[in-house]
């Protein structure tokens, strides 16, 4: 048996083995590899979902945790007795059991279009899992998911920042802004992360602010 | 479990956020001996606020240790009363604060007055639609104060927290620009607007050109260096963006922590105690007589006093006021 590719080569602290497979298919079908750049898988973001469920808010240190359980409106938000530690471990080994009964291999093991379906039928509710619903699952990882694309790579995810690059968001702010705040201009800098000034990647000024590169892009207006 | 019953001071406020630093501040200065007890911790901004962790988003948009541990304490709420109230069991949009100054320490900074008739709600409006427009169950109250009587304390609060604006009501005199709708003004505010982005002078001209009188929102974050009257400087902002549910990290941002409490603490008449969370208020004959809280070390302590200050926020103070009448009967 092959471990998963894992393909930044991380340590995981909380996700297991079938779990990490499970991740890694269903990552990528949220936020793909396409002409824009990497999807999820690439940006790590299985990763950040480890240490997601390795932090405090992985077993709800912060969160309320007593009673009364009752299921609330959309507004009263997460009413669930499961901390996402639980959630993950619970819906991930369910959703595989309902793959092997109807498909006879687990989730990661289908075929593209079969995983996208079953993503899909886990977002309308539409499998019945014996412990949880199959839309808040989905919802939970869809959530972590955006938040490991975006989030700074100091998390393990937005790997070589390629969510912010994406959005054309410059990260930490620089010290210019002052001088620039008043202009027309687009701004358009190479983006700079937490990490990056922590491991010295990047250097930083007096005041501690990054110095940001500009990129240059080149306007065909004129041409 | 035995409660130690400390040596009574002139007055006991619970919270240090906007209002109880205030409070503490005008009370001492008076020369009573004050003691804030302030649920939350102290940060400070060399490290709890310090670069470059501070622009972390998921940290403080969603996780951050200063706003409040709903593993200790939350609230429960619903939204009509056909509903089952339940617990806020993960930090949403609403963020009370845990921390010394409150959730000041995390707000956006603006910090505008209200007009003249918000302090005169149910007289204006009796007044403009007749007695019988407002409901019989409707509890809509006029504050008590007038205009007339708060504007020296907006001008103060201005001063010591460094707001910057344009004002359009001078003794009123309309002046364009400003908030011409606003009540009048003894004084101009005490900084100047911040500096004007691409996006607002669009957005500027074209209401202006619609017949709307756009003016620059006012804000306790400095647009230039300041010095307040009691002494305490602060730093101009540097436009960094990260403001409302992020600590300043370079002060420019007035909060408790860095307007008042630098001065409070030095005086030997004031004392704060964090990690306090105040149980009751101690009361005799219908009249409060001290707080009872469980300190830092989770000991039952009572802290007897002249004067009883509730400034821990609306829910909090609710619920303070709601014990007193149930142990009342």
């Amino acid at each position: 048996m092959t471990l998963s590719d894992n393909p930044i080569g991380a340590s995981y602290l909380y996700l297991l083995e079938p779990e990490i497979r499970f991740l890694e298919a269903a990552v990528e079908h949220l936020i793909p590899t396409d002409e824009l750049g990497p999807g999820a898988r690439d940006a790590g973001v299985v990763v950040y979902i480890d240490r997601a469920l390795a932090s405090a808010w992985g077993g709800h240190g912060r969160q309320y945790r007593g009673g009364p359980w009752q299921e609330g409106t959309p507004q009263q938000g997460y009413q669930s007795r499961f901390t996402p530690q639980e959630v993950y471990r619970i819906a991930i080994r369910e959703i595989n059991a309902h793959c092997k009964v109807e498909f006879d291999r687990p989730f990661a093991q289908l075929a593209g279009d079969r995983q996208l379906r079953l993503l899909e039928q886990l977002e309308k509710d539409e499998i019945a899992l014996p412990s949880l619903s199959s839309k808040f699952f989905f919802d939970m990882l869809w959530r972590n998911t955006e938040e490991g694309y975006f989030a700074d790579p100091l998390y393990g995810g937005n790997r070589d920042k390629v969510g912010w690059k994406l959005l054309g968001f410059p990260g930490l702010p620089s010290g210019q802004y002052r001088e620039l705040v008043t202009s027309s201009e687009p701004y358009h800098a190479e983006p700079v992360s937490v990490l990056d000034v922590q491991t010295g990647q990047v250097p930083v000024d007096a005041e501690g602010f990054p110095k940001h590169v500009i990129i240059k892009r080149n306007s065909n207006k004129e041409s | 479990m035995s409660t130690t019953k400390l040596k009574s001071v002139d007055v006991v406020v619970v919270g240090s956020g906007v209002v109880g630093s205030i409070m503490s501040m005008e009370l001492a200065s008076a020369g009573l001996s004050v003691v804030c007890l302030e649920r939350g911790k102290q940060f400070d901004i060399d490290t709890d606020f310090q670069k470059p962790n501070v622009y972390d988003e998921l940290k403080f948009d969603r996780h951050s240790d200063i706003f409040q541990n709903l593993a200790r304490d939350t609230i429960t709420f619903r939204n009509n009363n056909s509903q089952t109230a339940l617990p806020m069991r993960e930090m949403g949009a609403f963020k009370p604060g845990e921390m010394v100054g409150g959730t000041a320490a995390h707000w956006g900074g603006n910090a505008r007055r209200f007009l003249p008739h918000d302090f005169e709600m149910r007289s204006r409006i009796e007044e403009r639609y007749g007695a019988s427009f407002i409901p019989e169950d409707c509890n809509l109250q006029d504050w008590g104060v007038t205009w007339d009587e708060i504007e020296p304390y907006y001008d103060q609060f201005e001063e010591i927290f460094g707001v910057g604006g344009k004002a359009g009501n001078l003794q009123g005199k309309k002046i364009d620009g400003g908030n011409v709708f606003e009540g009048p003004r003894s004084h101009e505010y005490p900084n100047p607007p911040h500096k004007k982005t691409y996006v607002t002078t669009v957005f500027e001209k074209a209401v202006r050109e619609l017949g709307y009188h756009p003016y620059p929102v006012p804000t306790a974050t400095l647009s230039q260096n300041y010095t307040n009257p009691d002494g305490v400087s602060r730093a101009a902002c540097t436009y960094c963006g990260y403001c409302t549910r992020y600590g300043c990290m370079i002060g420019a941002k007035a909060q408790p922590t860095n307007v008042l409490m630098p001065v409070l603490l030095k005086r030997k008449n004031f004392t704060l105690r964090t990690g306090c969370s105040v149980r009751r208020v101690v009361h005799r004959n219908g009249k409060a007589e001290g707080l009872s809280y469980q300190d830092a070390s989770g000991a039952e302590m009572i802290q007897p006093a002249s004067i009883v200050i509730l400034a821990s926020w609306t829910l909090n103070n609710a619920r303070l006021h709601a014990f007193v009448s149930v142990s009342a009967g």
